[in-house]
């Protein structure tokens, strides 16, 4: 088995655009043990965020330990399973997908915990700062509650709108909304690049919406937006996930790695371990990426000549 | 793109029963007036309803945890994915080594070889237009990934359609496999072909060529059947075997219909390039996901163009070359032909391309140069038109997002109260009766069982919800297809002008104009209207043009002989005699609009669609596997109730 996956990843991965322009011929490289370095595939996720810290990661791990690094761009869950059969090596930020956790690390054994990425993920309810600006009252809940025929559209009948993202994201919104018995409905804008689109035209005519959004995010730095107050947390209050009645906890965002490239005595993984900044550095670089729209590439290298310290502090305990 | 323009389905004119569209209004009467009297009373009892989901998340378990050990995978998958893997890993090395001055020569003279030099223009102009875009490696994967499929493809495809050609019986089996691997959507088999194959190109060769085999299946048996049976019979009374009867006339008198299937075929695995990206698929797919996620619809468009370009040259290319391949056809333009043998021209093929790829690499020339790029001009041009559009303060919002409310206001929603909210015995009843009065017992059966098995599953309401949202975007989509298509049959300077647009439309992936659609008309169930118009609409207006044109001249000069205007031939003549085919496009629009209603469910539209990607995205096996199987009940309902006597479907 492990001959055929070795071979699957070496021409599964020859396609990837590399630095150099030989396609498919030097993949033979990857998985030898020993110090070098070899190839690494790098998953990215759909939001900025993890481009930013994919491209990071990417530049150090080619300029610094000489590794090739490959980027695909597989779905949140399918992932675990390119993961599990060593097609993909590393994800650096994931979203506590418990149960995944528990079926590809604990039951099966295939993917390992590679620590905290060092971002707190924050989810929550949010509106434009305007709406508070006028009424004080919508930054609870309980305000919003009372307001819902501010938020009516056509799409959502007879109940206010509550716009969510991308239908994989994590979310407790319709189950908070009828624990909470609010009269709101949730309608998807699909996917983060869309909810974008509709918060942004919401802006601009300066109109109430109340959505789900999250940080780090590179658009809260662009547009002010105000967190409405949800129920405190307690003990339980979400362990039924229909009986949801409290805010989103705070998500440690974790990085994890396939077995196998654990194992595998790449420099790579040390890294991969070490790899670790903040909510802001991050949100520095996708804001560069989504709101300046300068390459991924160039983004990473310039955060990285003004941050020396901080990538350093990555490479510690490996010997090159 | 040509789904129907050049295979003449096969429709028996009838003169329709009197009374027939009275009888579908007193059953749709009667349901207003039970919908009013019970409104709300009689949802799906939970009785009725058996946890299917559960049954499969509990098979999906198992896969996941024997994949490693059980034989099945052992010996089988496994060998598969690797093949498939080496298949991509080999036609990739090809063009990477042919450079791309090599492959663009290639495919120029294969063009020339065997489409014409008009065609040799515009292939020659596609692929340097990748490179200008800036996007040569990407379309080069995509390029590599579609070959893989399409040779899969056809290898299973051609076979398998001739014998349905010979075979009423194998006809019969094959013809519902065909219509669920179409109308499934894609999302959701996704993650079954991932456990199967893992990701990557063998996951995405897998999932394309699903999508992709129908159509060479269904035109290949239709070239088989279509050649007259007098040369078949000719050639067994001169004593040949069934064997020689295949290979010595009905195959070589049904390669044009083959060459058809080739290119609906690599047309079907193209447009879903960008879906099986999310397996990993790379290339063409890839970039424009990347650049959505950074709000980069210039970019998108950009990388999506590139996906469209390669499907017109394609499609032009397959579709001169079955032209110049039909066996009585002798152009008296293509004196080359006459001058060469064949075998001289593929041998000067051969050596041409072969000089342009070796000079290129005496030369060191790689991949296309990355200073030229139009690429990001053009991009950036875009992202300022749609901002521009987007403006609320600019003229063309207002009107969309009135539109778009209205449409909510006036038409889904009220369709969405009447059929979730109506008693469902009393739609299951109205539907078989108009099947029944549309067509026939058979399809009144198939019908009524599947509607139940709908129930069944535990997803009434949400499909309810989708046939909503089905119908409001086919009644668009055929009064704009059937307003374009009689306009295109009577003006051919039209007709040429809107088929770029009509092939662009059908392979631009949905998601690349879904952003700016929902910044125009807000979240919700519009844009997903939208997209399946834009998506459906050429296939109706295609259908339309052929149905007018095949109006027998004779019948058109008589009219004209008793003094009838244009207009009065069109509307009284042309337009009734095409009704078949008219009625032919109607059914096709309805399963155009259904195979992107899962869009509708990525943007607000909720529903089975929504179902169905939160299956893949979540880990909610069974829930994304009832919902597809709901999608695949209720596109053969909608199709057989409005079916008629339209006999077959030519693709």
């Amino acid at each position: 088995m492990s001959g055929v996956v070795l071979a699957l990843v070496a021409a599964g991965c020859g396609a990837q655009r590399s630095s150099s322009s030989d396609g498919g011929t030097a993949a033979g490289g990857g998985g030898g043990g020993g110090g070098d370095c070899g190839e690494v595939v790098i998953n990215e996720q759909s939001w900025v965020g993890s481009t930013a810290n994919v491209y990071v990661a990417k530049n150090v791990l080619e300029n610094e330990l000489g590794c090739t690094v490959s980027i695909t761009k597989i779905a949140e869950n399918p992932v675990f399973e390119a993961m599990s059969d060593g097609k993909v090596d590393v994800i650096l930020e994931d979203w506590q997908h418990t149960d995944l956790y528990k079926k590809y690390v604990d039951d099966l054994g295939k993917v390992k915990q590679a620590g905290s990425l060092g971002v707190t993920g924050h989810i929550g309810w949010y509106l434009p700062q305007y709406l508070v600006d006028e009424n004080p009252d919508l930054a609870t809940w309980q305000g919003v509650a009372e307001n819902w025929e501010m938020f009516q559209t056509p799409e959502s009948g007879d109940k206010g709108q509550f716009l969510s993202g991308d239908p994989s994201y994590v979310t407790n919104d319709e189950s908070l909304i009828n624990t909470l018995d609010l009269n709101f409905k949730v309608i998807f804008a699909g996917g983060e690049a869309s909810e974008i689109a509709a918060i942004k035209q919401t802006y601009a005519q300066e109109e109430p919406l109340l959505f789900y959004w999250y940080e780090p995010q590179w658009l809260n730095a662009a547009l002010d937006f105000e967190e409405v107050k949800l129920p405190k947390r307690t003990k339980g209050c979400d362990t039924n996930p229909d009986k949801v009645s409290c805010a989103y906890p705070n998500y440690d965002l974790r990085k994890l790695m396939s077995t196998e490239f654990a194992e595998s005595g790449s420099p790579a993984v040390q890294f991969v371990k070490n790899f670790k900044w903040s909510n802001a550095d991050q949100e520095l670089v996708s804001q560069q990426i989504a709101g300046e729209k300068v390459s991924p590439e160039d983004a990473a290298a310039q955060w990285l000549s003004d941050n020396k310290d901080k990538a350093d502090a990555w490479l510690e305990g490996i010997s090159s | 793109m040509s789904v129907v323009t050049t295979t003449r389905p096969a429709i028996r004119a009838r003169v329709p029963r009197l009374g027939r569209s009275a009888q579908v209004g007193v059953v749709l009467a009667t349901l207003l007036v039970l919908f009013v009297l019970l409104e709300d009373q009689f949802r799906w009892p939970a009785a009725l309803i058996y946890p299917l989901n559960r049954r499969l998340d509990t098979l999906y378990e198992w896969i996941v945890d024997n994949q490693d050990s059980h034989w099945l995978f052992l010996y089988f998958f496994n060998h598969i994915a690797n093949f498939l893997d080496q298949l991509v890993f080999y036609l990739n090395g090809v063009l990477v080594w042919l450079s791309w001055v090599g492959v663009t020569a290639a495919a120029t003279l294969i063009a020339l070889r065997w489409s014409g030099w008009r065609i040799a223009l515009l292939v020659l102009g596609s692929f340097l237009s990748f490179g200008l875009l800036g996007v040569w490696e990407e379309s080069m994967e995509t390029l590599a990934l579609m070959l893989a499929a399409v040779l899969v493809s056809l290898a299973l495809g051609i076979p398998a359609g001739v014998l349905a050609g010979r075979s009423d019986r194998f006809d019969k089996v094959i013809t519902p496999v065909l219509d669920a691997m179409q109308i499934v959507p894609a999302f959701a088999y996704l993650m079954p072909v991932v456990i199967f194959f893992s990701v990557g190109n063998p996951a995405a060769v897998i999932a394309t060529v699903v999508y992709a085999v129908p159509p060479a299946v269904r035109i290949t048996a239709l070239g088989v059947r279509g050649v007259a049976k007098e040369s078949v019979e000719m050639a067994e009374s001169l004593g040949a075997t069934s064997r020689q009867v295949l290979f010595g006339v009905q195959l070589p008198l049904a390669l044009r219909s083959i060459m058809l299937g080739v290119n609906q075929t690599i047309m079907m695995a193209l447009s879903i390039v960008i879906i099986a990206s999310l397996i990993g698929g790379g290339g063409l797919g890839d970039t424009v996901i990347s650049s959505l996620s950074f709000l980069d619809v210039g970019l998108a468009i950009v990388a999506s163009s590139a996906i469209v370009i390669m499907a017109i040259a394609l499609d032009r290319s397959t579709e001169a070359a079955a032209v110049r391949m039909d066996a009585g056809r002798h152009p008296e333009s293509d004196r080359r032909a006459a001058r060469f043998s064949p075998r001289m021209l593929s041998a000067g093929l051969v050596a041409g391309i072969s000089v342009f790829a070796l000079a290129a690499r005496a030369l060191g020339v790689g991949f296309f140069p990355e200073t030229v790029g139009a690429g990001d001009f053009i991009a950036g041009v875009i992202n300022d038109a749609i901002i521009w559009v987007q403006d609320p303060t600019k003229p063309v919002y207002p009107v969309t997002s009135w539109l778009g409310d209205h449409l909510v206001l006036w038409g889904l929603e009220p369709l969405r109260v009447f059929l979730t909210d109506s008693p469902w015995w009393a739609v299951i009843a109205a539907a078989v009766a108009i099947a029944l009065i549309v067509s026939g017992v058979r399809q009144m059966i198939i019908a009524g069982v599947l509607l139940t098995a709908i129930g069944v599953m535990g997803v009434w309401g949400a499909a309810m919800d989708t046939a909503s949202q089905v119908l409001v975007s086919t009644a668009l989509t055929l009064f704009l297809g059937v307003a374009l298509g009689i306009v295109a049959a009577e003006t051919p300077r039209f007709e040429r002008a809107i088929r770029p647009i009509q092939d662009a439309l059908q392979t631009l992936p949905q998601i690349v104009y879904l952003v700016p659609i929902v910044a125009l008309f807000s979240v919700g169930r519009v844009p997903g209207v939208i997209a399946s118009v834009l998506y459906a609409t050429p296939v109706v207006v295609r259908l339309v043009v052929v149905g007018i044109k095949e109006v027998s001249p004779a019948s058109v000069e008589a009219a004209r002989a008793f003094g009838a205007s244009r207009a009065e031939v069109l509307l009284k003549v042309k337009i009734p005699l095409a009704r078949p085919a008219i009625m032919l496009g109607i059914n096709q629009g309805i399963i155009m609009v259904l195979a992107v209603v899962i869009v509708a469910g990525l943007v607000g539209g909720g529903a089975l669609g929504y179902g169905v990607v939160v299956g893949l995205q979540r880990a909610e096996f069974g829930d994304g596997a009832v919902a597809s199987l709901a999608i695949l009940a209720l596109g053969i309902v909608l199709d057989r109730v409005t079916r008629g006597n339209v006999q077959r479907r030519p693709i």
